[in-house]
């Protein structure tokens, strides 16, 4: 796995995220309500969530990228709320941030590969030719020719989901949020998900992965690692991190 | 009594905050435009996409309706001239029905149907589909993507077509009055007798009426697609509405500037 870029320069020790007793609104699309979320998440450290079956959806994403305000509470990115950022520092602070999304994934009116670059097209001064030729290098890591050149709409589910995790996972980001990857991809895949997640941990960057499988929730993945189970609108904590 | 006075007050207070919310907007992209950090190559890519759309694709359509405007206006204005001995005043006609009215108000008329409602509608799908939510989860300002580009490219296509038109309408009818023998001369004095006819007025007026009319239309169209809620029907009216207010709007600047350029 040496496709996947050092994310960051952070010390071990430094908080990437922090929730002090947030309670977090339902938000779209038939998400859960979520109460007294506590946790501090470090740089290399991965936070695993199994999420109830009728309850897959959670607005912890949305509200770790400062998009939902908590009701009450805070949340900390790299030790500032969200509120307190300017526009420019809040939308260059989300570029850091590295998604796998529940729902929709993907901007229609361009093909895929320009989907999976636009952040770093966006965000950065890498030049795109290298941007392109890391995307399609983790792309045949997970067993795609490389990353589809079409419009999402004629791309295939399975090829779609791979093309998310590839775009998660590119470009060096300090936090990957894992809204079910593992979703519309076939089991045979999930052992190398978990092995490039291993490495972007290895290298610095802090992981949230939300999972409704057992094969995923049953691996250990890393050895500093939190889990939590969703139990209503309440996040209970399974194994304390080593 | 007191209910129709609280609704139209209620109306009056919401049209203020929706103009005052589109000023702000409009305010924001000039400020925004300005910026280098504002222009990224993702938003630099847009911006050449839209000058795509609306400029290139659509001088086929535009050109056609210059060419039956021109033979149209110019034929006319050539005949009705020539019985009254006042061919002289051919360029002034021409440059005042044409260069002043027509041409920003045919062009913006053009560009309003084919891409301001293409800008409504795809942003609208944009919204309801969850694709801005996208945008912001990746640290991409929609304002910065969507809107400014499309907003300064929509303006500069107005503004070329309207030039395009302007040519092919005088050279098509020119051409078509020496075709059907009510011609106006050498190609050299056509020329001569509209460039004397055009004054520091009409410059202004024609890039005050392309310029302007064209960032209203994108950032009405703009500003209504985003504001859909989450229902695909809510799609069309949007693209309704946002015709309905750019014409509006056009209507309302081309007085405006006309009444500002020539009183």
């Amino acid at each position: 796995m040496s496709h996947i870029k050092n994310p960051c320069n952070m010390s071990e020790s430094t908080d990437i995220l922090e929730f002090s007793n947030a309670t977090l609104p339902a938000g779209r699309h038939g998400q859960t309500e979520m109460r007294g979320i506590t946790f501090a998440l470090k740089s290399g450290q991965l936070m695993l969530i199994k999420v109830e079956s009728g309850n897959e959806y959670l607005p912890l994403a949305d509200a770790t990228e400062g998009l939902i305000a908590p009701k009450s509470g805070n949340i900390r990115w790299q030790g500032k709320a969200w509120h307190s950022m300017t526009p420019d520092i809040e939308l260059q602070s989300r570029g850091k941030i590295g998604r796998v999304f529940e729902k929709q994934g993907w901007l229609s009116n361009l093909n895929v590969i320009e989907n999976v670059t636009l952040s770093q097209r966006h965000h950065t001064q890498r030049p795109e030719r290298e941007i392109i030729r890391e995307a399609d290098e983790l792309a045949k890591y997970f067993g795609l020719p490389e990353i589809p050149r079409q419009r999402p709409a004629f791309v295939g589910r399975r090829e779609l989901k791979i093309a998310e995790w590839v775009r998660a996972l590119s470009g060096g980001h300090l936090l990957l949020l894992l809204e079910r990857p593992e979703n519309g991809v076939p089991d045979d895949y999930l052992p190398k998900l978990i092995d490039a997640v291993q490495t972007a941990l290895k290298r610095g960057a802090a992981v949230i992965w939300q999972t409704d499988r057992d094969l995923a929730w049953n691996t250990s993945i890393w050895p500093d690692e939190f889990r939590y189970r969703m139990r209503g609108t309440d996040m209970v904590k399974e194994v304390e991190a080593i | 009594m007191f209910s129709f006075i609280s609704k139209a007050g209620e109306r009056t207070v919401a049209w203020a905050k929706s103009t005052a919310h589109f000023f702000a907007i409009f305010w924001s992209i000039l400020f925004l435009a300005t910026k280098r950090t504002a222009w990224p190559r993702t938003t630099r890519n847009v911006f050449m996409r839209q000058i795509l759309f609306t400029g290139v694709e659509a001088m086929k359509f535009v050109s056609l309706v210059a060419l039956i405007t021109g033979l149209s206006v110019v034929i006319q204005a050539q005949i009705w001239l020539g019985k009254t001995g006042q061919s002289q005043m051919l360029g002034t006609i021409l440059v005042i029905v044409i260069v002043r009215e027509l041409a920003p108000l045919l062009v913006n008329f053009i560009l309003i149907s084919r891409s301001g409602t293409a800008i409504a509608t795809e942003l609208a799908n944009m919204k309801v589909l969850g694709e801005i939510h996208l945008l912001e989860c990746q640290g991409i300002d929609p304002l910065l993507y969507l809107v400014v580009p499309r907003a300064l490219a929509f303006a500069l296509c107005v503004f070329c077509l309207t030039i395009w038109f302007i040519v092919v309408s005088f050279g098509g009818g020119y051409l078509y009055g020496i075709l059907a023998g009510v011609g106006a001369g050498a190609p050299n004095l056509f020329i001569a007798n509209v460039l004397k006819a055009v004054h520091l007025p009409d410059v202004f007026s024609l890039l005050a009426k392309t310029f302007l009319p064209g960032m209203f239309t994108a950032i009405i169209c703009a500003v209504e697609g985003i504001s859909v809620g989450e229902a695909i029907t809510e799609v069309p009216q949007a693209a309704t509405r946002a015709v309905v207010r750019s014409i509006a709007a056009l209507f309302i600047l081309s007085a405006i500037v006309s009444i500002l350029s020539y009183t």
